[in-house]
């Protein structure tokens, strides 16, 4: 048997081949573009985030552990401290900030670094650059990366200035520094001194960079110094700090990876239709094969064997493609992909043979698994049935019924009620992925039970369309497979985004409540001192000011900073928070605050709960008295009544101040105002709400664009599947159509006959899809949303966008239908009448 | 590579008149007169621009015989800027170390540069107490101290003075070149006993010999017109103790030179420039950087001549090539009739490429 | 009722073109039952084909009642098919997923025949067949016989003037082939439709008032035997 199995196996090929080229090779395309999808979104998040954190391992040389606390810095004092530490063979002390730049316009990272310090971590930190040394420790002075110089069109001997608070601040540029791994990202080195100096930072740093000296216990010496540190500070593994950084990236980069599968998914359903009319269309032959002999398992072994090698195939040219796709997208987009997380880094692209792997291996999966349930059938199928003709509706009818739909229907509720892993919501992916198998398993009962619905009436052509669908039942469910795979993926996505866009915009009124917005620059070495703070206070269009003063805690070593907010508020009343429950101040005189969704389900708080919060080297009491919803800071943030911060730390900085105007000013006019009594120009944003508003919509829809793209991918190989059923139809139906024609109905009838029929699957399948979807949007927004991000949001049904996407469906479906029958009503269907069938 | 290019960026500093920076005379200026007082002296003088402890020695006899160089380097470097940063590098300390083994064949050596600051790293005032983190050259009750260690070698030595701080030129204001700015305040403790130990790689070696420290600050140590200098301290065993060195010019030749001479018995003698004469016995060219130093040289002072002849020739401190600032920095005997009548070291810079930035 | 006069076909083209047939003529009066016999590949579909207006002719012309086909458009074609024109295939050709009632009514429904006189006559020509009971099964339920018998019954419901047998006992064996043979002619008379029979069936041939066999020079007439 072995020896004649290849031979066989090319036979049954040939047989495929010959009758199903086009198809075949769609089949290919649709899962080397499910690959390619992968594969590209992988690779460019991929590429990212190991860019982010290669920047920070190799800017942090062979430095082992890192030590800080709030972005506002540690006390500088902690750096002799640990440098005396008998483990410690090197401790290297740092300021980053990111910088508003006046000239050219732009922020810059600066890292404020004792140049001898960080070069013993990291010697190739300057390269040539090393010889200016010297001039590097003058204030002002200051080195770029290529990426920044280049970013901002500078070189050596250019000047640039930079904000700090308001104050303008030139800066020479010393020297470009050489491309190296350290120096990969835009960045500014300078003296920590002038940093300090420069940018008033004065008695802080951002972090304390320590090499260990061999053979230290580092567990033991990290347990040692949470007791030492003052409270918010933390040491941390490099190792550990460094991924950190990407953390915050990761349930989006999941959620991408998700939706590339879903779009390879989709290519499976192409296999599994594809396949199951292949084997339908070769049955005869099977039938042959088997009754001269071949046994039934290795018949399934070949047909098996047929839809993995699809699946090699297209996941090979896939990967292939999906790496093209990256390189190009790396070089010419930079490693974001629209949310932000990695808008400043250049990434070049990180093949990652592991992460390709999978995504290569899901493709080959996604042709096994649709080839899987034809393979079966035809092995099971009596071969003297199968020699009979009208059997194909037989085989059909052993599509799978009712209970295992069903029962992965309700697996899917359970699923979605399971608490996240690791902080990824994997029962949720799990839950969709039963959601929309357990739907496909459905379509013949939904085929059979909505066609029976459907009154039998009407003109000729649609008389027979509906018959021919009633009776053909299982053809028509393996093409609401194709259109419900892809259709309700984009209904739910529609459905969750929507319902986001709705929930932000919703959240952005209530939280932009004031007449006129000013705050000092992007970065954070800008602020509106206390000075600015009384004149703007004072100022005549002035009714009411809140400050907000923005720094990051860290609560503990293991969950990345959350954010903290001081601001000027009436505890009975707190402006613009938009609480998800009524609040409940605290009755025995601790502080309130009010803590977002974020940071209640990540430190598991409840309104009443204590909370000590680490400010300045100190802790303070405070209870949590409200929740409020939160669309920006991810891993969580705490609003404080900025006296009590000020009487703890003493900063009595803001970053964002909320005007109101009297009445009878226009917040144009105030704006100049403000601007003249303030003594200030472009180094404070004045923004009105709505053209607040606008921008933080603009950078949602850039966030969703390529979730859009994504959907785009999995429709368009959803009508593959639907052309790819129809041909496949027709051509199987060419004696049909012959007889049909024989006894009297015109080639224009029969054009019509079937796109009713194409137009009347896709009406059934967009119906599916939008049921489908609408479950799996619940999913997404109640399961996956919450787990991923911790921000609840309220259902937005687009009705418009689906009605029409779902007419536009069947409309494809209609036409696909009719284009791909044309070619064989213009063939001679009268020949295949002699043809037995 | 890039550390000791960095290093040598530093180093340079030495090299840089200190009117060709910007801006008024920012530094002291070293001036003749000036009484140098002790120990008081000993400590650091931070209003001047540049100032190094420089110890040499031998340990051990015969077979077993090795060098060791320990110094520590203070310098500003720029004028003071008003940065009220505890950060500020209103002084960088470099130190650096090296065993010279004859086994070994080459230098074993360490370094370290860091700024002055938050108690870690210091030149204190009054006394000798100098320390980079655990790096240090300080005064321990009547004796100094140096302690070390790196991968390469690990230093902890204790040094016993035997005799006076010696003077040089004139009452410790020696000059190095024709113009009388160009100059420092110098001493030397010659005829240290030493003892302690030494590790070179993984190897401890015990051992005890005699050593030589020398201290020196300026704000402005060489001229314009200056190469490099070969320098000398040898501690004869007879108890005598020789420092001589010469400035050469960039034109060939000597620029300036000076020696002193104590005796035992305290008769000290200096030498004129006219006095003193440095003649290349024998060259040795390094395979690394292709520069050829006079590793034995001939030494006239006055009427008397002695031969310098080092431990081994590969003393090359062998720092970044194209910063032209790798010198040679070794353990000699001084021989005289073909008798060694003393040990000290010999310092040879300029010899590949001027010593500047 | 059918004229046909020197029609003419030719199969493939260039160098590889050969006359299949040429000059065929052929009266078929109202009622009457001929039988076309010929060597396999002689061209005895492709002529059903160019009387039915399925194909077109290289030469000649064919008139059913009168009206010259190759004048008609499409659909005024498949009118003329659904009006006049009944079929009989030899592999049956039933639609799979239309019962035994429906596979019978599709000319009815395509002759937009009310629906109350359409059962009626569907159920009428069942009985003709005697497969009224077995008007609710699907065709792969039914024998080749029955089937057959279906198509029959589909070939005369509503009420053709020509009927087209192409090899109807092909697929059939000996006994079954004459039955279905009986039936067909005897619905034939009954309805008093003309039948042209494709055959190469020599039993099967006898069965009809007159005998042709087609060859590339055109129809002759050949002895009963």
């Amino acid at each position: 048997m072995a020896a004649v199995f290849p031979a066989l196996a090319r036979s049954l090929a040939r047989g495929a081949w010959s009758h199903d080229r086009g198809r075949l090779a769609l089949t290919i395309i649709a899962i080397a573009l499910g690959v390619a999808l992968g594969a590209a979104v992988h690779l460019i998040n991929h590429s990212a985030a190991a860019e982010l954190v290669n920047a920070i391992r190799n800017l942090s040389g062979d430095a082992d552990i890192q030590v800080s606390g709030a972005r506002t810095g540690i006390a500088e004092d902690l750096y002799a401290l640990l440098a005396k530490q008998p483990e410690v063979a090197v401790a290297s002390p740092l300021i980053e900030l990111d910088v508003a730049l006046v000239r050219p316009r732009g922020t810059l990272r600066v890292l404020g670094l004792d140049p001898f310090r960080a070069l013993a971590l990291q010697p190739a930190l300057l390269g040539d650059a090393g010889e200016r040394l010297l001039d590097l420790l003058r204030p002002g002075n200051v080195m770029l990366s290529a990426a920044a110089a280049r970013e901002l069109g500078l070189s050596a001997g250019d000047t640039l200035d930079a904000q700090s608070g308001l104050r303008r601040v030139e800066l020479n540029v010393l020297a470009v520094l050489p491309v190296n791994d350290a120096l990969r990202q835009p960045l500014a080195l300078m003296d920590i001194a002038a940093a300090q100096w420069l940018f008033d930072q004065l008695g802080r740093v951002s972090r304390i960079e320590l090499r260990l000296k061999p053979g230290t216990d580092t567990r033991r010496l990290l347990d040692r110094l949470a007791g030492e540190l003052p409270p918010g500070v933390f040491a941390t593994e490099m190792q550990i700090a460094a991924e950190q950084s990407v953390a915050l990236s990761r349930a989006y980069r999941v959620n991408l990876n998700m939706l590339a599968l879903v779009a390879l998914f989709t290519g499976a359903v192409l296999v599994f239709s594809t396949q199951t009319l292949s084997a339908l269309r070769r049955r005869t032959h099977f039938a042959l094969l088997r009754a001269i002999g071949l046994p039934a398992r290795t018949l399934a072994a070949l047909l098996l064997l047929e839809a993995l090698l699809l699946g090699v195939v297209g996941a090979l040219a896939g990967v292939g493609l999906g790496v093209l796709t990256a390189q190009v997208a790396l070089t010419h987009a930079g490693g974001d992909l629209g949310a932000g997380y990695f808008a400043r880094i250049v990434a070049s692209l990180h093949i990652d043979p592991w992460g390709l792997g999978a995504i290569a291996f899901c493709g080959v999966l996604a042709g096994g698994l649709g080839g899987f349930f034809p393979a079966l059938e035809a092995a099971r199928a009596s071969p003297a049935q199968a020699l009979r003709a009208g059997d194909e509706q037989r085989a059909l009818r052993r599509l799978p019924r009712y209970l295992p739909g069903l029962g992965l229907l309700a697996g899917a509720a359970v699923l979605s009620l399971l608490p996240a892993i690791d902080a990824l919501p994997v029962f949720g992916y799990a839950a969709i992925a039963c959601v929309l198998l357990g739907a496909l398993m459905l379509m013949p009962a939904y085929a059979t039970a909505a066609l029976a619905a459907l009154p039998a009436r009407g003109p000729l052509p649609l008389w027979l369309a509906l018959q021919q669908l009633r009776g053909t039942a299982g053809y028509a469910s393996i093409s609401l497979a194709a259109i419900l795979a892809s259709f309700s993926l984009a209904v739910a996505m529609l459905i969750m985004i929507q319902s986001f866009r709705g929930s932000l915009d919703h959240w952005l009124q209530a939280v932009l409540p004031a007449d006129l917005y000013a705050r000092a620059g992007a970065g954070a070495s800008t602020w509106i001192d206390r000075e600015r703070q009384v004149l703007l206070r004072a100022a005549e269009p002035v009714e009411r000011v809140v400050f907000s003063r923005f720094d990051t805690l860290r609560l503990d070593a293991d969950r990345p900073a959350i954010t903290l907010i001081a601001r000027d508020l009436d505890p009975r009343a707190p402006d613009a928070l938009p609480l998800v429950a009524p609040q409940r101040l605290p009755v025995d005189g601790s502080t309130p605050i009010w803590i977002s969704e974020a940071m209640r389900d990540l430190f598991g708080l409840e309104v009443g709960a204590r909370v000590r919060l680490p400010l300045a080297g100190r802790t303070i009491d405070t209870t949590v008295a409200g929740i409020w919803r939160d669309y920006v800071r991810q891993t969580g943030a705490v609003v404080l009544p900025r006296d009590v911060y000020i009487r703890a730390t003493a900063d009595e900085r803001a970053n964002e101040a909320w005007i109101w105007l009297k009445p009878r000013h226009s917040p144009d006019d105030a704006s100049d105002i403000l601007r003249r009594a303030l003594h200030v120009g472009a180094e404070i944003e004045l923004r009105e709400p709505a053209r607040l508003r606008q921008l933080s919509l603009a950078a949602f829809d850039r966030t969703f664009a390529i979730t859009y793209a994504l959907q785009v991918a999995a429709v368009v190989i959803g009508l593959f599947g639907i052309s790819i059923g129809a041909s496949a139809q027709a051509i199987a139906r060419r004696a049909e159509f012959g007889v049909l024609h024989q006894i009297g109905m015109s080639r224009r009838q029969l054009g019509r006959m079937l796109a009713i029929e194409g137009g009347l699957v896709g009406a059934l399948g967009a119906l599916a899809g939008l049921t489908v979807g609408a479950a799996m949007s619940l999913i997404l927004i109640h399961v996956i949303n919450r787990q991923s991000f911790h921000w609840s949001m309220d259902i937005d049904v687009p009705w418009f966008p689906l009605v029409a996407l779902s007419v536009l469906l069947s409309a494809c479906a209609a036409v696909t239908a009719a284009v791909s029958v044309r070619r064989v009503l213009e063939d001679d269907i009268v020949g295949a009448v002699k043809e037995d069938w | 590579m890039h550390r000791r290019q960095w290093l040598q960026s530093v180093l340079g500093v030495l090299a840089l008149p200190a009117h060709a920076q910007s801006g008024p005379q920012p530094f002291a200026p070293v001036v003749p007169g000036h009484a140098l007082r002790f120990p008081r002296d000993e400590g650091s003088h931070p209003q001047f621009r540049t100032e190094w402890w420089y110890v040499t020695g031998w340990l051990n006899e015969h077979r077993s015989a090795l060098g060791f160089q320990v110094t520590f380097f203070r310098t500003r470097p720029h004028v003071d800027t008003g940065n009220p940063s505890r950060f500020d590098p209103r002084d960088i300390l470099i130190a650096h170390a090296a065993v010279s083994e004859p086994a070994q064949g080459r230098l074993r050596h360490a370094q370290r540069v860091a700024r002055v600051g938050f108690g870690l790293v210091d030149a204190g005032s009054g006394r000798m107490h100098v320390k980079l983190d655990d790096w240090r050259l300080e005064t321990r009750g009547s004796a100094y101290a140096a302690q070390l260690a790196s991968d390469a070698l690990a230093l902890e030595l204790r040094f016993r003075p035997t005799q006076a701080p010696l003077l040089h030129g004139d009452g410790g204001y020696s000059r190095k070149g024709p113009e009388p700015r160009s100059a420092s305040y110098y001493y030397s403790l010659p005829q240290l006993e030493v003892s302690g130990r030494v590790r070179a790689g993984e190897r401890w070696i015990e051992g005890a010999g005699t050593a030589w420290l020398d201290h020196e600050w300026s704000s402005e140590y060489m001229a314009a017109e200056a190469l490099g200098w070969d320098w000398t301290g040898i501690n004869l065993y007879d108890g005598s103790a020789l420092m001589a060195f010469r400035m050469r010019h960039r034109a060939g030749g000597s620029l300036w030179a000076a020696a002193t001479l104590r005796t035992p018995d305290g008769g000290r003698s200096t030498f004129e420039p006219h006095a003193v004469h440095w003649a290349p016995a024998r060259l040795w060219r390094s395979p690394r950087t292709g520069a050829a130093y006079p590793v034995a040289m001939q030494l006239t002072l006055g009427a008397s001549t002695l031969a310098l002849e080092p431990l081994m020739d590969d003393q090359e401190n062998d720092t970044r090539l194209s910063t032209g600032a790798v010198y040679w920095e070794g353990a000699v005997r001084a021989v005289r009739d073909g008798r060694s009548i003393g040990r000290g070291y010999l310092e040879l810079t300029g010899y590949a490429g001027a010593l500047k930035m | 009722m059918l004229k046909v006069r020197g029609l003419g076909k030719r199969v493939g083209s260039g160098h590889g073109a050969r006359v299949l047939f040429a000059g065929v003529d052929l009266d078929v009066a109202a009622g009457e039952f001929v039988a076309i016999t010929g060597e396999s590949g002689s061209g005895k579909s492709t002529l059903l084909n160019l009387i039915a207006g399925l194909e077109t002719a290289d030469t000649g012309s064919v008139a059913i009642a009168g009206t010259e086909l190759a004048a008609l458009p499409d659909a005024a074609r498949a009118a003329h098919r659904r009006l006049h024109l009944g079929f009989v295939f030899q592999a049956f050709h039933l639609l799979p997923y239309l019962n035994v009632a429906d596979n019978v009514a599709l000319p009815l429904v395509m002759a937009g025949c009310p629906a109350r006189e359409r059962i009626d006559r569907v159920m009428q020509a069942l009985a003709e067949v005697g497969l009224v009971l077995r008007q609710a099964a699907l065709p792969r339920e039914l024998s080749g016989g029955e089937m057959q018998r279906v198509a029959i019954a589909r070939a005369l419901v509503h009420r053709p003037k020509l009927v087209l047998a192409d090899e109807p006992t092909g697929n059939l064996d000996a006994d079954n082939a004459q039955q279905v043979l009986a039936l067909l002619r005897e619905r034939v008379d009954r309805s008093r439709a003309a039948c042209i029979l494709v055959t190469h069936s020599a039993s099967a041939a006898r069965l009809a008032d007159r005998m042709l066999l087609l060859s590339p020079e055109g129809l002759s007439e050949r002895r009963r035997d």
